[in-house]
């Protein structure tokens, strides 16, 4: 098999890369393999430099199965050589992959998801180019649309700019042509002089530009006020796989404790408060404070939603969340005094 | 036991100067590093066997940040016992 390489040729490579005969490098090879073993029993540790570490480990009797007959037997305790590559060796055959990366699956969600869901107006302008990009995750279909509009606009728009250039070029390096015959010296002129006037062509385009973005700003402003005006604003999330109502309130409003917001906002009479489904979409209760400087009414509200979850709780007989949670309540309503 | 022990040990059995042993143990494990690294595997006789794997991409929890993480496929080292070393050191087990 070309996977494997026999012991005879590693001693030929050996004794090829170092100039000793194949009996001097295989007698090498069996001595450093004898010392290894003799240190193994000895004191059931080798370690081999730059290569990796021998241990003996102990391994403790366990019940296995005969794979033939599928009886049960039992595995007496023994020992076994475990061996650890050191990180040289980890590295060097590992490099084919060494630039793939462990990634948190859920990472970019807690990324974007405040972002969408507590949006704050006054950044709306800035976060223009952000918003393109979010809008898929978004439940408004008709910013959605606005958005396929203006990126339409975008794309016609640079294709007659460039269509403009182009032609400009042509019938430009088609006067040159006739001066670069006389001089090769006039010929760096002609890209030059192309570029100046596309800038000149291209100013057109980041007004209608702007002005497509405009609509789109005032759009998603009208969006955001006609939620933001009162304190029951409501933004929309779409629950994702594994995730519960503890989780979406850390993402959501970076504190996992205030999950019975959420909670009371989708309450429909007989919902456990330990289970939540897939892709359902949840809303949102938007703070009247922020996060860490919450308002009094946020405060009630809490307590209020905290009320909620305990009798929730109680209905499916968990008394010993119901009782914590009114706890969290009472806390909440102090708070909110 | 460190590296220059083995090599004086080493160098005495073979009636080898220490720099021409220690020349053969570098080459000799730098050639066993780069036969691995190309997903080759070999046997030393009486130790063992090696040879690489590739190990799956799969999903795992983190604890720290409570969440899953997608680990990505990774080249590993595996080492399987000979059965001589096995008998060996199980044998001497039992002796004691």
């Amino acid at each position: 098999m070309s996977k494997k390489v026999t012991y005879a040729e590693i001693i030929e490579a050996l004794s090829q890369k170092t100039g000793f005969n194949k009996q001097k490098s295989e007698a090498f090879s069996k001595a450093l393999i004898a010392e290894i073993k003799k240190e193994l029993q000895e004191t059931g540790k080798a370690s081999i430099t730059n290569f990796g570490s021998f241990k003996v480990k102990e391994v403790a009797e366990r019940q296995g199965q005969n794979p033939q007959t599928g009886e049960p037997i039992t595995i007496p305790a023994h020992k076994r050589v475990s061996f650890t590559p050191y990180k040289a060796l980890k590295e060097k055959v590992n490099a084919k992959y060494a630039h793939l990366e462990t990634e948190l699956i859920d990472e970019e969600k807690s990324k974007t998801e405040p972002a969408e869901v507590a949006p704050l107006p006054s950044e709306w302008p800035e976060r223009e180019p952000k918003q393109e990009v979010f809008t898929p995750k978004t439940t408004y279909g008709d910013r959605k649309k606005g958005n396929n509009i203006g990126l339409l606009i975008v794309a016609v728009l640079t294709l007659v700019v460039i269509a403009l250039a182009s032609l400009w070029f042509v019938f430009s390096s088609g006067d040159e042509q006739v001066a670069s015959e006389k001089a090769a010296l006039e010929q760096p002129q002609t890209p030059a002089a192309a570029e100046q006037v596309v800038p000149g062509e291209t100013d057109s385009q980041p007004q209608t530009d702007s002005e497509a973005e405009n609509v789109e700003a005032e759009e998603a402003k009208t969006n955001t006020q006609n939620t933001s005006t009162t304190p029951a604003d409501v933004n929309v999330y779409t629950v994702k796989e594994n995730e519960w109502y503890w989780r979406i309130s850390r993402t959501v409003y970076g504190k996992p404790e205030f999950w019975p917001l959420i909670f009371q906002q989708n309450y429909t009479s007989d919902v456990h408060p330990d289970s939540l489904e897939k892709n359902i979409r949840l809303e949102i209760p938007v703070l009247e404070g922020t996060a860490s400087n919450l308002t009094k009414g946020d405060y009630r509200r809490l307590a209020e939603a905290s009320g909620v979850v305990s009798d929730a709780y109680r209905k499916f007989g968990r008394t010993d969340k119901a009782a914590e949670y009114e706890r969290f309540a009472r806390k909440w309503r102090r708070a909110g005094m | 036991m460190t590296k220059s022990e083995v090599l004086k040990e080493l160098a005495e059995e073979l009636e080898l100067t220490q720099a021409d042993t220690e020349s053969l143990y570098d080459s000799f494990v730098e050639g066993l590093t780069v036969l691995l690294s190309r997903g080759k595997g070999f046997t030393l006789p009486g130790l063992g066997s090696f040879h690489a794997e590739i190990r799956a991409a799969h999903k795992s929890y983190n604890p720290h940040y409570e969440k899953m993480m997608r680990i990505p496929e990774k080249q590993v080292v595996h080492f399987s016992q000979s059965s001589t070393i096995r008998d060996q050191i199980n044998n001497e087990g039992e002796n004691e």
